[in-house]
């Protein structure tokens, strides 16, 4: 019989009684889901556009002509597939690397047929592990560069890094500033408990000696804590999901525009879950916390 | 339905502040009776209900409710024991943003009675003990005798099996004192066990029930003039 009409009515009276703070709890809720939502979501569309980029990632080792033969490559082929990092090794040979480029210029490479010699050196294009970082990709380049018959490297890695610094800085500040927040939330469910709680001493002093259960009597302050942070997590998803909209149409144009990248993602449904449940365990860690009166 | 075995109740420890409130107490309440435990300020009258309702425990002997020790209950047991007792404390507190109904209310419907019940039920209250036209007065409206009254109802609004009432016609005009003590006989009649502790001799004599004499603590034969 804990989920009585009653109860209902004493969770909503000790909303009431929270006063001022179960407006902050509200508010600052939904603040936390808002901010850790739209880390999430940002940190979601990095992490699609650097696999869209990583994807098209390659390392280009440049071969020394003399001494290899270009149907016999399997030596530096396979020292290059067995270096760390390496996910996938193609050979082309000079001749495959001249009609690659006459494929690509069209018409315009007519010139190529006449030269007296092919001048593009054989090549090893080398795919790297999706998960490589800067650093290891750097120290892919100079494995590379080390190999035998390897004359150059190129690598255009350059935004590896600066991508990386940039997600971890959504992550680091997108998470702190909802861990800050969601601190506040966590007080403010303990500082609406603990009114509701002051506010109903008296009530709860004559209802026990009347005999009503201990936990009848507990269980609404913390109740409208969770009732309050459940509502805020709610309200803050709203607002993320309304403002994604928009948002990722322009984001999206603009990343469209700048790096031919597609719009930002919807968070999937788990992840919203998920944020409106951490919200409102904000409110339930909140009450505990506040103790019993 | 209620006993007390060799119930002794000591406040302090030291040699210069050890009260001895309650000594040696053994007596029993039967079903149905009505007691009237009489004794001056200070004989301990307070102190044994508080024992009785579990606010407190002896420091020797036993109170039994229905069979059950009172000071070995936990906390559910307890509810479970006061769902069956109504109590009117001598410092009884109303609710003081509740009307005289709303505070009779508020313990049922937290009991498990409907909305409907526990209003029909409440008005029944306030109108055994005289409140019916002021059900909807707040309790700074309400006289001191009055607001004693609604707390008397609240005590039998839970339609309890046994009634605990500590100066029950305290700040009570004659009228109404005839009043309430003449609905506590009509309780017992109808079933409920009454244990009543007044200091007034003649609110003893009125509830014409069983009387149990308590001075510093310590009951007096049975049969002594009250």
């Amino acid at each position: 019989m804990i989920l009585s009409s009653y109860f209902f009515e004493a969770t909503l009276r000790a909303c009431r009684r929270g006063g001022a703070t179960a407006v902050a709890a509200v508010l600052l809720s939904a603040l936390t889901v808002l901010v850790a939502g739209a880390t999430l979501a940002g940190d979601l569309a990095l992490g699609l556009s650097e696999a869209a980029w990583r994807a098209e990632l390659r390392v280009v080792a440049v071969l020394r002509d003399a001494g290899l033969k270009p149907e016999a490559p399997d030596g530096v082929v396979a020292r290059a597939r067995a270096l760390p990092g390496v996910s996938e090794v193609r050979y082309v040979g000079s001749a495959m690397a001249l009609a690659e480029l006459r494929r690509l210029l069209g018409p315009r490479g007519e010139g190529l047929d006449r030269l007296p010699t092919n001048p593009l050196p054989p090549r090893l294009e080398v795919t790297p592990a999706s998960t490589m970082g800067a650093a290891d990709l750097q120290a892919l380049v100079g494995a590379l560069d080390r190999l035998p018959g390897v004359t150059e490297v190129q690598a255009a890695h350059g935004w590896v890094e600066p991508l990386e610094r940039l997600r971890r800085g959504v992550r680091l500040g997108g998470l702190g500033l909802a861990a800050v927040l969601g601190l506040a939330a966590l007080a403010a469910a303990a500082g609406t408990t603990r009114a509701a709680r002051r506010a109903s001493a008296e009530e709860v002093s004559v209802l026990r000696q009347a005999g009503v259960p201990g936990l009848r009597l507990a269980a609404p302050p913390v109740v409208q804590a969770l009732g309050l942070a459940m509502l805020g997590s709610l309200l803050g998803l709203a607002v993320l999901l309304l403002a994604s909209e928009p948002g990722a149409l322009w984001v999206g144009s603009w990343l469209r525009a700048a790096l031919g990248l597609d719009p930002l993602p919807p968070l999937s449904s788990l992840w919203l879950v998920a944020l409106t449940g951490g919200g409102a365990t904000l409110g339930l860690i909140g009450a505990l916390a506040a103790g019993r009166a | 339905m209620l006993e007390l075995r060799g119930v002794s109740k000591v406040y302090g420890r030291a040699a210069g502040g050890r009260v001895e409130a309650l000594v040696d107490l053994s007596f029993e309440v039967k079903p149905t009776e009505l007691a009237v435990l009489v004794g001056p300020v200070g004989a301990g009258k307070s102190t044994l209900l508080r024992l009785i309702t579990g606010e407190e425990r002896p420091t020797r002997g036993a109170v039994l409710v229905d069979g059950t020790e009172v000071s070995a209950l936990g906390a559910r047991g307890l509810a479970r024991l006061r769902r069956n007792l109504g109590i009117l404390a001598q410092d009884g507190r109303l609710l003081a943003d509740r009307t005289a109904l709303g505070n009779l209310t508020v313990v049922l419907r937290a009991l498990g009675a409907g909305r409907n019940e526990a209003r029909e039920r409440a008005l029944a209250a306030l109108v055994e003990v005289g409140l019916g036209p002021a059900r909807n007065a707040l309790p700074h409206e309400l006289a001191a005798g009055e607001r004693r009254r609604v707390l008397l109802a609240r005590a039998l609004a839970t339609r309890p099996r046994l009634l605990l009432a500590d100066e029950p016609t305290a700040m009570l005009d004659p009228g109404m004192s005839a009043t309430v003590t003449t609905l506590l006989r009509s309780l017992a009649l109808r079933g409920t066990t009454c244990l009543i502790a007044t200091q007034a001799p003649e609110c003893a004599r009125a509830l014409e029930g069983r009387v149990l004499r308590l001075e510093a603590g310590r009951l007096r034969p049975e049969g002594d003039p009250v």
